[in-house]
């Protein structure tokens, strides 16, 4: 099986016909809606949640037909209905770049620090070697405005090489040369353009969406290394400023906002114009963000428990399943609210 | 100081290359000038030096937004910095940023699209303007095979601008489209400067093979007996992919495949190791190429044939850029030639869909689910359209759909002749270079020495046996990460 059917399998088994296929598509695009956000939470595919750009998007939606065509499942009102899988989860689980893709710094702020590092790795081998008139490997509009400042912070700007240098290769030496090599023949310098990844992969013989993800994996390893050592990585550590992609949408930012300054659910509602529902889904959402989010507003101790073990015995994360065995008056919302502050661990 | 000087002093360059000097001396006296240079001349020298030169605003109108980014981007890279390009990929307030500091920009790229908005021309009418530079003037001829509809209104653009002086300027326009490119801009008085599109230096060959296997042996052998850059066109993203994996599986390891499917940072990194011959053999699609100008590009090989004489000359023009021997090449098949027809069958709707698509846009439905190029073809015959009815009811939609579609049907047939010309270029047993030339309305004058192989040459004679370097450099990861970081 290839790595893409793997993990495409893994996927559909993590959301256990529950959801989707598009539902988890956008998930892997990292749509910026509460539903979303709340399923890659309570599915535990955090890690997944905006890890993929388009072309393999692509790749695993035509993985998908393929694997329904044969039969490895069905799909049904377009629910991923899985036949008899005896797929173990380990054949993903125990790959070093899933246990790297940490998901401490987002995604999507892997992506920026990526485009600022490449740009600065480029950038600092040029004035390394005197050369002033280079095609930018980065045509990025906010990523270039950032070197450009970063390297303000520089006195000898043919330094920044030396520093790169050492703080990379620290990073770099807690993990296997097969992941280092790909990582390394990325970067653009001076001398060379770095390599794209289809390339990399013909050259390693290997898928090109293993490499990416290999790729991933080895820029949140940096990230974190950089953040738990802040003084270990100073120049590195500078990339990582004002990484400001939150995974909460912007209404729902909003509402949080409020929230902090003491208005309730309804207030909030009319103040913003908006349903209450819809400030409920913020509010879901906010504490899948924020693991020290203050619920006891909106749920009390006793009803939290009862909900838990409604979701014990339900075994299943499906709203409708875990409702029908619990009293009329808790509502939805606050099964969600638990569902959001346990994660997915305690349940399986 | 002379123009030569002034063109080393901003490029670098000795010499002028043919027509170049003509044209710039012409706008230096305040003419219009309409001009087809061969490929590989250097058209923007010709905007960018009289710019450094007048007092004003160069304004570029340009047809491709991703040519557009990458013209500024190497200005830049020039260290030229007083230069923008206008157009949809900006956002509003980047837009605005822009017309603020209009004063200080020296050479401004838009798109004809955004020559339309009101704020952009009211902007422009309080400049001063120094030359409206419009690249790829051909587009403006229905004429030409790269029809756009937003550059008719260019006529009107310059007229509401007082008339400042205007280059156009293009590499493939026989005489319908020269005269449809003045007529259109309404250009009272003009100069036509006027050069073959001959590249001498690039000799023409075509082989036919029965099968595909056949095909991509002889590619591989042409490949690895072939000293130099070198660039396969296909018409299919797939290919291209194709191609390179047979290529590279064949020990051809300085390859790599491009085409506009690819995201922005793979493009980036594959145009510049072709540009810095990390790589040497790249398999492309016709996105490929544009603005990229790498001057000893020995042989561009034909894998498809396109649908017409003038995308093909633009693309064996990026061959011999330096004046060296260079070599074009298209490896045909027999089924090769029904593609290009059904290409162009889907490119049009069908009367059905006309009919379906004006409904939709009269009655501000949403066309998301039809073909973008479908609709935009329909709005634009759909604006001249409506100011003959009335009533716009069923009968009239009718009516007009019926118009539309005849209208649409002289466009096929006419791209049918074209892809008809460009296929009896490819099974003429005369001269090739005769027929490139017959096609611009000109005729070779002169036999060469090295031509084509209906001529007499034979590809064989200037194969080379060369020292491909196939060893993967065995850089372990420290040493890859010194390579790139000092």
């Amino acid at each position: 099986m290839t790595l893409v059917e793997r993990l495409c399998i893994y996927l559909a088994k993590k959301i256990n016909s529950e959801r989707t296929i598009s539902g988890l598509i956008h998930i892997l695009k990292g749509k910026k809606s509460a539903q979303s956000i709340q399923d890659s939470n309570v599915y535990g595919i955090q890690q997944f949640y905006s890890l993929f750009p388009s072309n393999y998007i692509e790749l695993i939606e035509k993985t998908y037909k393929t694997l329904e065509k044969n039969n490895i499942f069905r799909i049904d009102d377009n629910f991923i209905i899985l036949n008899n899988c005896n797929f173990n989860n380990n054949l993903i689980e125990d790959e070093l770049w899933y246990k790297l893709l940490t998901n401490k710094l987002s995604n999507e702020n892997a992506i920026i620090f990526w485009r600022r590092l490449n740009l600065l790795i480029q950038v600092s081998s040029n004035y390394f070697n005197g050369v002033n008139q280079y095609y930018p490997v980065c045509n990025d509009k906010p990523t270039q405005k950032f070197i450009k400042k970063f390297l303000t912070y520089f006195n000898n700007k043919s330094d920044i090489s030396n520093y790169l240098y050492n703080e990379i290769k620290t990073s770099l030496n807690d993990l296997p040369d097969s992941y280092n090599i790909i990582f390394v023949k990325k970067l653009t310098g001076s001398k060379v353009y770095g390599e794209s990844l289809y390339q990399i992969a013909s050259d390693l013989k290997k898928e090109e969406i293993e490499v990416y993800l290999i790729f991933m994996s080895v820029l949140h390893h940096i990230m974190d290394s950089c953040s738990t050592h802040k003084d270990s990585f100073p120049v590195l550590n500078l990339l990582l400023k004002d990484l400001s992609i939150q995974k909460l949408s912007k209404s729902s930012c909003e509402t949080k906002a409020m929230l902090c300054k003491g208005f309730g659910i309804d207030m909030i509602s009319k103040v913003r114009k908006l349903k209450t529902n819809t400030i409920e889904d913020h509010i879901v959402e906010i504490v899948h963000q924020d693991k020290d989010f203050d619920i006891d507003k909106f749920i009390d101790r006793n009803t939290s428990h009862k909900i838990s073990v409604a979701i014990k015995n339900a075994n299943s994360l499906k709203l409708r399943e875990i409702k029908k065995n619990l009293p009329d008056e808790i509502s939805y919302f606050q099964i969600r609210l638990v569902l959001a502050r346990k994660e997915e661990s305690t349940w399986n | 100081m002379e123009l030569k000087d002034q063109l080393y002093k901003y490029f670098g360059y000795e010499i002028f290359r043919e027509g170049q000097e003509d044209v710039i001396k012409a706008i230096l006296s305040k003419k219009n000038v309409v001009t087809q240079l061969p490929t590989g001349t250097g058209k923007s020298v010709c905007f960018l030096l009289p710019g450094y030169m007048i007092e004003g605003l160069v304004l570029i109108v340009s047809p491709l937004l991703s040519l557009m980014e990458d013209q500024v981007q190497q200005l830049v890279v020039k260290g030229e910095k007083r230069v923008a390009a206008f157009n949809s990929f900006r956002t509003e307030s980047e837009k605005r940023k822009i017309l603020e500091n209009l004063q200080n920009i020296k050479f401004l790229y838009v798109s004809p699209e955004v020559l339309q908005s009101n704020y952009l021309i009211e902007k422009l009418k309080s400049t001063k303007i120094a030359l409206v530079a419009i690249d790829e003037a051909h587009c403006i001829s229905q004429w030409g095979h790269d029809f756009r509809t937003d550059y008719l209104k260019l006529g009107p653009v310059i007229k509401v601008l007082k008339y400042p002086p205007v280059l156009a300027l293009t590499a493939t326009a026989n005489n319908n489209v020269m005269n449809d490119i003045i007529s259109k801009l309404e250009l009272m008085e003009y100069e036509t400067i006027i050069q073959t599109v001959n590249r001498k230096n690039i000799l023409l060959f075509n082989e036919t093979f029965n099968t595909t296997v056949e095909k991509n042996e002889r590619l591989l052998q042409i490949v690895s007996k072939t000293n130099g850059p070198i660039l396969i066109y296909c018409m299919s993203r797939d290919t291209t992919k194709n191609l390179y994996e047979y290529l590279r599986d064949n020990n051809i390891i300085k390859c790599a495949y491009y085409h506009g499917g690819l995201d922005t940072e793979t493009r980036i990194l594959i145009q510049q190791q072709f540009m810095n011959s990390q790589i040497r053999v790249m398999c492309c699609t016709s996105a490929f190429g544009m603005g990229i100008n790498k001057e000893n590009v020995r042989l561009v090989i034909h894998y498809h044939i396109p649908s017409q004489i003038e995308s093909y000359v633009q693309e064996i023009g990026r061959a011999g850029r330096d004046g060296n021997l260079s070599f074009a090449i298209t490896l045909t098949q027999p089924n090769d030639f029904n593609l290009p027809y059904k290409i162009l069958k889907n490119e049009f709707p069908s009367r059905e869909e006309i009919k379906v698509i004006i409904n939709n846009l009269l009655n501000e439905q949403s066309t998301q689910n039809i073909s973008e190029v479908h609709v935009r073809v329909i709005s634009y015959y759909l604006e001249i359209e409506k100011e003959n009815f009335v009533n716009l009811d069923e009968k009239d939609i009718d009516f007009m759909a019926d118009a539309i579609y005849n209208k649409i049907k002289t466009r096929i047939k006419y791209k049918e002749n074209k892809i008809n010309q460009m296929f009896s270029y490819i099974s003429t047993q005369q001269c090739r270079r005769a027929k490139v030339l017959e096609a611009f309305d000109e005729q070779l004058l002169i036999k060469q020495q090295h031509c084509c192989d209906n001529c007499g040459s034979i590809l064989e004679d200037y194969f080379e046996n060369i020292d491909i370097n196939n060893n993967l450099n065995n850089l372990n990861w420290e040493e890859e990460l010194t390579l790139r970081l000092f």
